[in-house]
């Protein structure tokens, strides 16, 4: 459309044509939206269509999907976490290790301090937090770039988790959270119940609060936020906090599925969040990061890597197929961005 | 040789509908100094991007340089042939790197694909600094250098890049500045001036873009003046009297003034004060508007005025200075945006896309980005009631088309202005601030905007608006003030303000030397 706003079309017929044409392109747009939105929960399907033609006996099976479902939760509830910063537009590599350096709190406190296991989840979130709040007051008040920033704190994180734990796995966590969060209902354990929980909590948050407004408007353009009279930077503090909070929170979790804490296993969390956060930010609502494109992306992902597995290829098409998975997202992303902005040209007048 | 060494003819510019160039033609002999001059949005840096091979022009044109018919747009290879060479207003320079390493960016020095002389080179450049009366050091770091050291290194770099090719030029050479003045302290203008004299001594061509009729004056020979694309003054410098060029510039207005009388409000006291407003561009700055005025803040790109909204609404820092506001003072310092709106202050900036509005989200989202607390049910926003409101808002304030689901980026940009009046004049506000509300809008818009605003201080509202448009200044405001490097120069009243008076005070030579 032009800026041609004085006269209106010069004819009813002329009219009548402008309306046809701006119908179509309506359409076909919103054929296009509707087409991304659903893509990926297709080829989810289509995937497991697959995996259950090939190995009907083994991939087919209530185990097989409530292993999938129920193990997967820790990343579920990390990659959850990480929207919020990326949301408003900072970066959070903290995340695995800070996972990581949880569970291993908790494990160290409960086995070898004997202190309850509340009092160790309590603590170990709190730690969580700080991290958060120390990420959020080198990006936010001294201005320096959160990838860098979290780059490094996640790394220091992993070194304290090797000091605290004396570089060796910590087992024989107190049953009480072990029991907790293996705990089935309807075949499913109390973290998939929890993750999805937490999806729910903040999808209500992005999408039905004026917070989750204002926080998609700071990532989207921070001036024209502030301007807007948005608390910017506490938007920021907030939501690194957040992130702080919910991957200490997954290493609860993680410690509770396996019962004891590994100091160098977090690492291999984070590609996989990244992965989940970026592919799902092109399903459901294109576009932007989003809750539920982000849980099927998760067990979009982990479907495709256990039939994999069955199918009996090595354990490192893992890594291969997180990667690849994550360069497909933003180069998708990228695409779709790129054609917005071609139509925005061609549509904008001055 | 007699050829021009410049020759335009036929030359347009459409963009998107808009000519922001209509059959411009301009001719430079060599040696010429020629002044180019017209207010913002007139089409001179159109027509210097254009021929700097930025954009494409439309067919039909003639452009031929000595003679030789060029086809648009240029390279840099042609650039090169043809001995032009550019100072843009940022000057070019890479200012974390040192003098010499700018000269050799630009192919002065070592001859290329060689390794660098360092002993020869800085030897060279000496003396060729010094040749212009330039005392710097070849590895001085070029963010150290004084503005006028600055400046004077992009044109002595230019000159001498001419020079050097001037014997594979085909022409005389061609120096393009574009306002080089304009971050310069007065007293540093004389000093460059003598370096544009000497250059056109060597025969070649200077075309001065500028907005100060003084210095137009000064240095050229001869002068075009733009308005909307088109050539509305051509002759020699001194056949043209500072009323006939302002006038050229400015133009006429066409659509008559829209403000009432003022009369009756005179006694009132003012809604807004401010005193001793600094910035890094103000320089002591006291203003006040009343309930229902409209207060413009004018002058030319660079004076100031275009800092006032930004400063009283907290979205750039303040140094010094006092808001009165229903009865408080505040420092201006202090001022946050998010204060600034608590206090019924609304401010739609000049760039409507970077600061207005984000482009890649919905007209929706946009709109109700400042009113989300009234479409809550508890902690949850009631989609029902955002939708409504939009709806209005896009009936009441004829925002086209009317699809709330558009990403705004993709409304033209009198829509996009029109859906930011919507934004903000939801909840009447007691200060309205407007940086350049009607710039790039067509014919239509620009009467919705200005009927807009009018409507709202009838019904009460301040609104101070910085605009460096004269016209839209005449039909919008009760009072206007104008500023000249960093300080009001004069008021005008309400039977003072005209577009032509505006443009006599903005572009006046200055008759006392600043501190």
């Amino acid at each position: 459309m032009t800026s041609q706003i004085t006269e209106g079309p010069a004819s009813t017929a002329d009219a009548a044509a402008e309306a046809a044409a701006r119908s179509a392109r309506r359409a076909s747009r919103d054929w296009l939206q509707t087409g991304q939105a659903v893509a990926m929960p297709i080829i989810w399907i289509i995937v497991i269509a697959v995996f259950g033609a090939v190995e009907p006996d083994r991939f087919l099976t209530a185990r097989n999907f409530q292993n999938i479902f129920s193990f997967q939760a820790v990343t579920l509830i990390l990659t959850l976490g990480l929207l919020l910063p990326l949301t408003t537009g900072d970066f959070d590599l903290s995340i695995a290790p800070g996972l990581g350096f949880s569970s291993m709190i908790i494990a160290v406190l409960n086995v070898q301090h004997q202190v309850s296991t509340p009092i160790a989840v309590i603590v170990a979130l709190i730690a969580g937090m700080l991290v958060g709040a120390f990420n959020a007051f080198v990006v936010v008040v001294l201005e320096v770039s959160a990838f860098i920033v979290t780059l490094a704190t996640g790394t220091v994180l992993t070194g304290l988790t090797l000091a605290i734990s004396d570089q060796a796995t910590v087992g024989g966590v107190t049953p009480d959270l072990v029991r907790l969060v293996g705990h089935r209902w309807f075949g499913l354990t109390v973290a998939f119940y929890l993750a999805i929980l937490l999806a729910v909590a903040l999808w209500v948050v992005f999408d039905l609060t004026p917070l989750g407004r204002r926080l998609l408007f700071v990532g989207s353009n921070a001036e024209v936020a502030r301007l807007s009279g948005i608390r910017v930077n506490r938007l920021r503090w907030g939501a690194l906090i957040g992130s702080g909070f919910f991957s200490a929170l997954a290493g609860v979790v993680g410690v509770g599925v396996v019962g004891a804490a590994d100091p160098t296993s977090s690492a291999g969390y984070l590609l996989p969040a990244y992965a989940a956060a970026f592919l799902g930010a092109t399903t459901i609502s294109p576009g932007r990061f989003n809750v539920w494109g982000t849980v099927v992306t998760v067990y979009f992902l982990v479907t495709g890597f256990a039939g994999l597995q069955l199918l009996g290829i090595a354990s490192w098409i893992q890594q291969v197929f997180y990667g690849g998975a994550l360069v497909f997202a933003v180069a998708l992303a990228q695409l779709a961005a790129r054609r917005r902005r071609n139509r925005r040209a061609s549509a904008a007048a001055t | 040789m007699t050829e021009h060494t410049l020759d335009v003819q036929g030359l347009s510019k459409t963009f998107a509908g808009t000519k922001a160039l209509d059959e411009v033609e301009l001719r430079l002999a060599p040696g010429e100094v020629h002044g180019l001059l017209g207010q913002n949005g007139s089409g001179k840096s159109t027509l210097i991007k254009v021929l700097a091979g930025f954009h494409t022009p439309d067919a039909g044109y003639t452009v031929k340089a000595a003679g030789q018919e060029l086809s648009l747009p240029l390279h840099d290879t042609d650039l090169r042939r043809l001995g032009w060479a550019f100072v843009h207003q940022d000057l070019g320079l890479l200012r974390e790197l040192r003098v010499i390493d700018n000269m050799h960016l630009a192919g002065l020095g070592s001859s290329q694909g060689r390794a660098i002389k360092w002993r020869q080179d800085r030897a060279y450049l000496r003396d060729l600094l010094a040749s212009y009366g330039l005392d710097v050091s070849p590895d001085a770091i070029v963010g150290n250098l004084s503005g006028a050291e600055r400046a004077t290194v992009a044109i002595v770099r230019a000159a001498e890049v001419i020079r050097s090719r001037h014997e594979q030029a085909a022409a005389g050479g061609l120096v393009i500045l574009d306002e080089p003045t304009v971050y310069l302290p007065q007293a540093e203008v004389e000093g460059l001036f003598a370096l544009i004299r000497q250059v056109a001594r060597q025969g070649v061509s200077v075309l001065f873009v500028s907005h100060m009729l003084d210095e137009v004056r000064a240095i050229t020979d001869r002068l075009t003046v733009l308005r909307d694309g088109r050539v509305t003054a051509q002759a020699r410098t001194e056949e043209l009297s500072d009323a006939e060029v302002v006038q050229a510039i400015v133009g006429r207005a066409v659509i008559p003034p829209t403000r009432g009388s003022m009369a009756g409000r005179l006694d009132e006291p003012p809604a807004l004060s401010i005193t001793g407003l600094r910035s890094s561009r103000l320089r002591g700055v006291d203003l006040q508007v009343r309930k229902g005025e409209v207060l413009g803040v004018t002058g030319l790109a660079g004076s100031g005025f275009e800092d006032i909204p930004y400063l009283i609404f907290g979205a750039q820092p303040a140094a010094a200075g006092q808001l009165e506001l229903h009865g408080r003072t505040i420092p201006i310092r202090r001022i946050r945006p998010h204060r600034a709106i608590a206090d019924g202050i609304a401010f739609i900036p000049g760039n409507r896309l970077t600061q207005g509005a984000a482009g890649e989200q919905t007209v929706a989202l946009n709109l109700t980005l400042n009113t989300l607390s009234s479409h809550t049910i508890g902690p949850v926003l009631s989609r029902r009631s955002e939708r409504r409101r939009v709806r209005e808002l896009i009936t009441q304030y004829d925002v086209r088309p009317a699809d709330p689901d558009r990403p705004f980026g993709q409304l033209s940009g009198g829509n996009q202005q029109k859906a930011l009046l919507a934004k903000w004049l939801q909840d009447a506000p007691s200060v309205l601030l407007l940086h350049e509300p009607t710039q790039g809008l067509d014919v239509a818009a620009r009467k919705q905007v200005v009927e807009t605003v009018r409507a709202l201080a009838g019904a009460g509202t301040a609104v101070i608006c910085a605009s460096s448009d004269f016209e839209q200044i005449e039909q919008l405001c009760d009072h206007a003030m104008v500023f000249r490097r960093g300080r009001v120069r004069t008021e005008l009243r309400a039977d003072e303000v005209s577009q032509q008076r505006l443009g006599e005070e903005s572009f006046r030579s200055e008759e006392e030397s600043d501190d």
